[in-house]
């Protein structure tokens, strides 16, 4: 399956610079929400989620979170992609241990049947060393979404 | 037939990704006959005793380590293979509940 579509142009933010989670998702979610993506009941949806099943994942070469919300707060599908200057605290998945993440991939799911290969494909680039130091050394939005499409797509056609 | 669960906080993703990555991994390792489900903590609770296996994703809380001993249901750290690290581990310990099962059922 091609999950390239989920990537938007609109929704790559390289240069956010919270000092902390919530004010993170405030951020990003009136730009979703502004965006039309998202409902009114998202931001509120995503921090409850996240206090009670945080999404930090600290991976070999990358510190990251996965926020995400319920389907029934997203409007249509979407990988938001968020790189923040300073470190936020968060938590980890499963182990709920503290983790400084820099990264934040917010999914937008409204179909989990239909999704969910998304998230297990992008677990397995997060950890490919090449794909992290490129998505790191990228800055330019346009190119990250270049970046994001292109990987996508060479994915579909592999499998 | 044996029957695991994979449980996360909404039941949206990460444990689908889950119980996907287990159903690759019995497909690739000639394991037949074993159910795999996703599903969420709301419903846990109430569903769990169905279960022969429970591959969590949010950490169980004390409620679900009690179901899942009185029920003699083996609980796995599933994460290793949601992100797909070393999830050798977690691989082992659920064909060994498996096995125990087998054995008890002879």
């Amino acid at each position: 399956m091609d999950y390239s579509e989920m990537i938007h142009k609109d929704l790559i933010f390289l240069n956010e610079d919270a000092p902390d989670r919530k004010t993170l998702f405030r951020e990003v979610a009136r730009k979703l929400k502004k965006a039309g993506y998202v409902k009114d009941s998202y931001e509120k949806a995503l921090n409850l989620r996240e206090d009670k099943f945080p999404t930090g994942v600290v991976l070999p070469e990358l510190s990251a979170m996965l926020p995400h919300a319920d389907p029934v707060n997203v409007n249509k599908p979407f990988l938001a992609i968020v790189k923040n200057a300073q470190p936020v605290r968060v938590l980890q998945m499963g182990y709920n241990e503290p983790e400084d993440a820099t990264a934040m991939f917010f999914l937008g799911i409204t179909d989990p049947s239909q999704q969910v290969g998304l998230l297990q494909l992008f677990m397995d680039l997060l950890q490919d060393k090449a794909f992290v130091e490129k998505f790191k050394s990228i800055t330019d939005p346009a190119v990250m979404y270049q970046f994001f499409v292109d990987t996508f797509k060479a994915q579909a056609v592999d499998k | 037939m044996a029957k695991i669960v994979v449980a996360c906080g909404s039941g949206v993703a990460s444990s689908e990704v889950t119980a996907s990555r287990i159903k690759d991994f019995f497909d690739s390792h000639q394991v037949k006959g074993v159910s795999v489900d996703a599903t969420d903590f709301k419903q846990l609770p109430e569903v769990l005793h169905n279960y022969d296996v429970y591959v969590w994703i949010a950490k169980p809380n004390q409620q679900l380590e009690e179901l899942a001993k009185e029920n003699h249901i083996a609980v796995v750290n599933g994460m290793p293979i949601f992100m797909n690290m070393n999830p050798e581990k977690s691989y082992k310990q659920i064909i060994q509940a498996l096995k125990n099962m087998q054995s008890a059922n002879k």
